[in-house]
């Protein structure tokens, strides 16, 4: 325990690191020592010890773990757990090993292959040799002292290349299980033993009936182990989406503290610490800009391939990249509580669920290879009983098949290794499913509702069009208005300054400045007097023009909210604001209803202004002056609606009933604040994410991005998954179904096609890996509308 | 039908039986978590070819500690999952991996491999 001293330690109860040599008060507990900055924390630990000690993993507290642990570990007896936790779990380095201890296991079970094929292949010659005329009376005459030799020859085989399949086949017995061990080492070994016999009491065997199988026991060993070195290999590809999203976790961060700038790692940086972040690099964690501006790129997180413009007061989110400028920022979400780690959380559990379409092959899979067991011994008997002559080796052959042919992997790995991937996969494009249900949901969506303001909406007015009148040129009305509502709150006025720096124009100080609470602003400007506000400021102001009321109705027709511009009493202008649509809201919409799925709107505000939204974006379909509390009703409505459709709704609203009853399924898109109710009463509520809310609790699927073209990826991709997990489990019943009754001899009678168990364990090991092929397809998923949509 | 015939219908027969026997009928013993003060209910599963225990009773709404360790060179129990809470862990060999969960309504909650070959049950009640 020497390394104990030197090594930090943290304070259980208040979370603060400790040295040792400084620690103000410590304790025993649970055999280790626990450090405290101060008697304060000792006396509430001595209090109540598990209450810190506790193992709660979501709680900010300490855990002592007194578990046995390799020796490098077991120092730190005691470890903050709250803050690294999730992303601990997922770290480069707990996945390095993790890599490196898979490729360990790939060499090992190639060499354990090569070493198989390389006796097979001696001991297959020897087998064939029979079948060749000439060689046949000598090599018969040797028979026992050949078969004497393969025994010798495979045994180690099995010993080395294929003991794990004897090792495990034990275990599930001793436990009253069975797996794909059992049967590769029934197969294999009673094939080996049979022979064995064969070989040493040749003459107990009437002639004809004097078969070896040692070329069966070798080869089936060679191909399983080649086959599941395949399948581990490709396993390790189908989690490298969240792997790829851990590994983006920066290890250090540069912090500045009482103004001296120094690196830490990362898992020391706290909340409200100040970092910087020069170009190039990555934003260490969550945070707030304080200085600087820049475009940081944060597809990682948001799938969105654009980099975004940062100022001041923007959030930053960590794992995204700094393009352009050199920002300083405060940290406000550190170690597990980022985003990142969230996301790589919530895509873990995901992965972990189960999809109800995978309940059935769960309940197969326990009777499985009992069952096969069972086979084999029935196909035993009955050629035993009813086969043609040597029955003996019949018997044994088609035994022999069915216990090899059968695999049990193929269908317990079709559901979860398509899940993993097609989860990993969503979160590439900033999509979150919570888990397998809500995946197998959104692939059967009919309807989705879309909430308009800042979902299909920016959520935030802009400027949207600048109208000049007289001499006034566009860009000198748009530097007035700027100039004039500088200063002011108003939403709108702030939309006017955004919009004028957005056009680059150069925003000066107003001479005077009056904000008149109601009507707009009045300002003086390079001694001119300027007046900005809506129709009742200019009626007060007496100034009239036909002219912009024109263009200030013509405005509303579209949904926008004009402003007028006087100068010195005269009209100089309209300037119009709107909560303008998302730049590719409408692909986003087109894009679902080429899916086949109902679009439809959902607002608050009146139909005028609703209408003209949805012109905008292809929904003809608007439900408008829906209060916020009435949204989740609609949605319900919606819901009996299409039950109505499809067939006779029995009443029941629960969600659960109507997905098993196949009834039309109504998802809603919303911000999951406003319209939690809304998410929760829908089949699948998918949350539009801002930032760095990624865990959205209503949601089913949480849209990182903002895009409302996440939607669409998500049934895009729900769809490929369950489509996969559909082909996954139907070759893996199929081949199961077809496989064993070939295996057993049924097409012996009509065809007299037996199969050679040599065939079998080679399907069988072809089988497997076809379906972690086949699931490792869906990493080449591409919603296809990503092109039209980026434009 | 001869002797031979007779007698290996009757040995296959008698085989199938001790096969569902065996396999489909058997019960394993129920283990009931130790609880650490006001702490986690601790429980210490070794994974060798199934779950030993395979049955566990817990007490439901208090965390349960379960800690893995697989004893086996086989990748079949690589994976531990627990669907109901979310959960998943890489079990490496002879490596102590624990794994905490808060049942929290009575019921049974099953944990199984990766394949769902190997399964357990928490009994919470």
């Amino acid at each position: 325990m020497e390394a104990a001293t030197t090594k930090k330690h943290v304070d259980p109860v208040c979370g603060m690191s400790v040295a040792p040599a400084s620690a103000a008060a410590r304790s025993e507990f649970a055999g280790e020592t626990v450090y405290f900055c101060c008697a304060g924390c000792k006396q509430r630990f001595d209090a109540e010890p598990s209450r810190f000690a506790a193992v709660e993993s979501s709680d900010e507290r300490a855990r002592v773990s007194a578990r046995p642990m390799p020796a490098t570990q077991n120092l730190v007896g005691i470890q903050r757990i709250a803050r690294p936790s999730p992303v601990a779990n997922a770290s480069p380095l707990a996945n390095a090993s993790r890599d490196e201890a898979q490729a360990r296991e790939y060499r090992m079970m190639m060499r354990k292959f090569v070493f198989a094929a390389a006796v097979a292949v001696p001991v297959l010659l020897l087998m064939l040799a029979e079948y060749v005329p000439s060689l046949r009376e000598p090599l018969m005459r040797r028979q026992q002292l050949i078969g004497f030799a393969s025994a010798v020859l495979t045994l180690p085989v099995l010993v080395w290349s294929g003991g794990q399949f004897f090792a495990g086949a034990w275990n599930n017995f001793r436990n009253h299980n069975a797996n794909m061990d059992t049967l590769v080492a029934l197969g294999t070994g009673s094939a080996w033993g049979y022979s064995t016999v064969v070989a040493l009491a040749t003459r107990f065997f009437p002639e004809g009936t004097r078969g070896m199988y040692f070329d069966v026991s070798v080869i089936v060993v060679a191909l399983v182990v080649l086959g599941q070195a395949l399948e581990s290999r490709a396993k390790s590809r189908s989690g490298a989406a969240i792997r790829k999203l851990s590994e983006l976790q920066s290890r250090t961060a540069r912090v500045i503290r009482r103004g001296v700038e120094r690196d830490v790692p990362v898992e020391d940086v706290f909340v409200g610490d100040t970092v910087l972040v020069r170009p190039g690099e990555r934003v260490p964690v969550d945070g707030v800009i304080l200085e600087g501006e820049s475009a940081v790129d944060e597809s990682v997180v948001t799938g969105e391939s654009v980099p975004a413009d940062k100022r001041p007061g923007d959030q930053v989110i960590g794992s995204s990249v700094n393009r352009t400028g050199a920002f300083t920022f405060r940290a406000t979400k550190v170690g597990g509580d980022t985003a990142l780690a969230r996301i790589v959380e919530m895509v873990r559990r995901a992965q972990s669920s189960k999809p109800p379409i995978g309940r059935l092959v769960d309940a197969v899979s326990s009777y499985f290879v009992p069952s096969v067991m069972i086979a084999a011994v029935l196909t035993f008997v009955v050629w035993f009983d009813f086969g043609p002559q040597p029955v003996l080796n019949y018997s044994i052959v088609a035994m022999l098949a069915v216990l090899v042919i059968a695999c049990p992997c193929a269908l317990g790995l079709a559901t979860p290794i398509s899940l993993m991937v097609g989860v990993g996969k969503a979160a590439e494009f900033g999509v979150l499913i919570r888990n397998g249900e809500a995946l197998e949901t959104a692939s059967r969506l009919n309807v989705v509702v879309l909430d308009k303001t800042g979902t299909i909406t920016k959520g935030r007015p802009e400027l949207t069009d600048v109208s000049a009148l007289g001499d006034f040129s566009e860009a000198d009305l748009l530097r007035l208005a700027a100039v004039a509502d500088r200063r002011s709150e108003h939403p709108l006025a702030e939309a006017i300054v955004r919009g004028a720096r957005a056009r680059n124009v150069e925003i000066g100080e107003p001479e005077e400045f009056k904000a008149i609470p109601g009507h707009g602003v009045e300002a003086r400007i390079e001694g001119r007097r300027v007046v900005v506000g809506n129709a009742r400021l200019m009626s007060r102001e007496k100034v009239s023009s036909p002219e912009s009321e024109a263009r200030a109705s013509r405005y509303a027709d579209d949904g926008k909210t004009a402003m007028f511009v006087a100068v010195d009493g005269h009209a100089a202008g309209v300037l119009a604001v709107a909560d303008a649509v998302k730049e590719d809201s409408a692909a986003a919409v087109r894009a679902l209803q080429k899916m086949g799925v109902e679009v439809l709107m959902i607002t608050g505000d009146n139909e005028r202004t609703a209408r003209s939204i949805a012109r905008q974006v292809g929904i003809t379909r608007v439900l408008a002056d829906v209060p916020p509390e009435e949204k989740a009703r609609q949605v319900e409505l919606l819901q009996r609606a299409c039950d109505a459709a499809s067939e006779k709704s029995d009443g029941r609203k629960k969600n659960a009933g109507r997905k098993r009853r196949g009834a039309r399924l109504v998802g809603m898109v919303g911000d999951g604040i406003n319209d939690a109710p809304a998410l929760a009463q829908a089949d699948v509520g998918f949350a539009i994410g801002t930032g760095t809310d990624v865990a959205i609790e209503a949601a089913d699927i949480t849209l990182v991005g903002g895009s409302l073209r996440g939607v669409a990826s998500a049934v895009e991709v729900s769809r490929a998954t369950l489509r996969n997990i559909k082909q996954n489990l139907f070759g893996a019943f199929i081949y199961n179904a077809l496989g064993i009754p070939v295996a057993a001899g049924i097409l012996y009678p009509v065809f007299g096609l037996l199969l050679s168990p040599v065939i079998a364990g080679a399907a069988m090991a072809a089988s497997s890996v076809t379906v972690v092929t086949n699931a490792n397809r869906l990493r080449f998923f591409e919603p296809s509308k990503a092109e039209e949509v980026k434009r | 039908m001869n002797a031979a015939q007779l007698a290996v219908t009757i040995a296959g027969l008698a085989v199938v039986a001790w096969i569902v026997r065996y396999f489909w009928f058997w019960k394993g013993e129920t283990v009931k978590a130790q609880a650490e003060g006001r702490g986690a209910q601790v429980v210490d599963v070794t994974v060798k070819g199934g779950y030993q225990p395979a049955s566990i009773m817990v007490r439901a709404g208090r965390p349960v500690r379960l800690n893995f360790t697989r004893r086996e060179a086989s990748t079949c129990g690589e994976e531990v999952v627990l669907p109901s809470f979310g959960k998943r862990a890489h079990l490496p060999q002879d490596e102590t991996v624990s794994v905490e969960v808060v049942p929290a309504e009575p019921g049974e909650y099953e944990f199984t491999c990766g394949m769902n070959m190997y399964r357990g049950k928490l009994i919470a009640e």
